[in-house]
């Protein structure tokens, strides 16, 4: 998606998950189910076209907990809304500070407006190595 | 860094009898994405968010499913003594977020994240985490 910069792999680049999206009204079972087809840990939440919000498993565990009807809660009610995101030619280490900082484990990749990816703490586990070897 | 640096100790466990409700409860009680299983002093294995997650797309009760039906390896664990780097490959190779952390007797000590594998990594505090204002940057979409 976008090249390294100093020999720095950018966001674009170590992002490995694949956008997954869903409706801000789908139900949080059709988000759990979709989450599990498509082995992802987080759902992009879009509404009418426009990036949302966003969904992760640790959400859908505080449905279970506050005993939500999972077939007729809709993700709106669960989801992060207006999340962070990191932009495909950012560098790792920005996304790593979020991720800490606001104790998230998945960050929506925009190409100006578009969400086009979806990275997660795995992705940067993946990569550490070759990025703490190349970073000054 | 060893895991000994940057673990956290133990403050949520989940038993075999749980229903997957108790253990949703406990993970969201402890901020943990993953809760180590224990019988005695022995770990079983870990139940993580992703297993909640799976038995509810498939239907199966919150509150009748037994954590014990849903639990993995209890192999999976790191030893004090291990590098923050071991941890990292392991959570990669199960698709985990935490591990249990045990000490040389195998008893359970505590738990290590990936949160905690990536700040040790001393990536998020290099001069290149931060953007010229200073700001995150967030979707600009909102609900209407």
């Amino acid at each position: 998606m976008s090249k390294a910069v100093n020999g720095v792999p950018s966001v674009g680049r170590i992002c490995a998950g694949r956008l997954v999206t869903a409706d801000v009204n789908d139900s949080i079972l059709e988000a759990a189910q979709k989450m599990t087809y498509e082995r992802v840990g987080a759902l992009v939440v879009m509404d009418k076209g426009t990036l949302v919000g966003i969904i992760s498993e640790a959400d859908l565990v505080g449905a279970m907990v506050d005993e939500a009807p999972l077939e007729s809660t809709p993700i709106r009610d669960y989801m992060t809304e207006a999340p962070i995101t990191v932009a495909v030619s950012d560098d790792p280490s920005l996304a790593a500070r979020y991720m800490v900082e606001h104790e998230i484990g998945h960050l929506p990749v925009m190409d100006l407006e578009e969400p086009v990816g979806m990275l997660s703490k795995g992705d940067l586990l993946a990569v550490g190595g070759a990025i703490a070897a190349r970073t000054p | 860094m060893k895991v000994r640096e940057a673990f956290r100790p133990a403050t949520a466990f989940a038993v075999p009898s749980d229903s997957l409700r108790d253990a949703a409860r406990k993970m969201r009680g402890s901020g943990q994405g993953c809760l180590p299983v224990l019988e005695g002093d022995s770990v079983l294995g870990i139940i993580t968010e992703r297993d909640l997650v799976q038995a509810v797309a498939g239907g199966v009760g919150a509150e009748s499913a037994r954590v014990a039906d849903y639990t993995s390896d209890g192999s999976i664990t790191v030893s004090l003594g291990d590098e923050c780097e071991v941890a990292g490959l392991k959570m990669l190779a199960i698709g985990c977020r935490n591990l249990p952390v045990v000490d040389g007797d195998g008893k359970l000590v505590g738990t290590i994240s990936m949160r905690d594998v990536i700040l040790r990594s001393g990536r998020a505090d290099r001069p290149s985490a931060a953007r010229p204002d200073g700001t995150a940057h967030r979707a600009i979409g909102a609900i209407r």
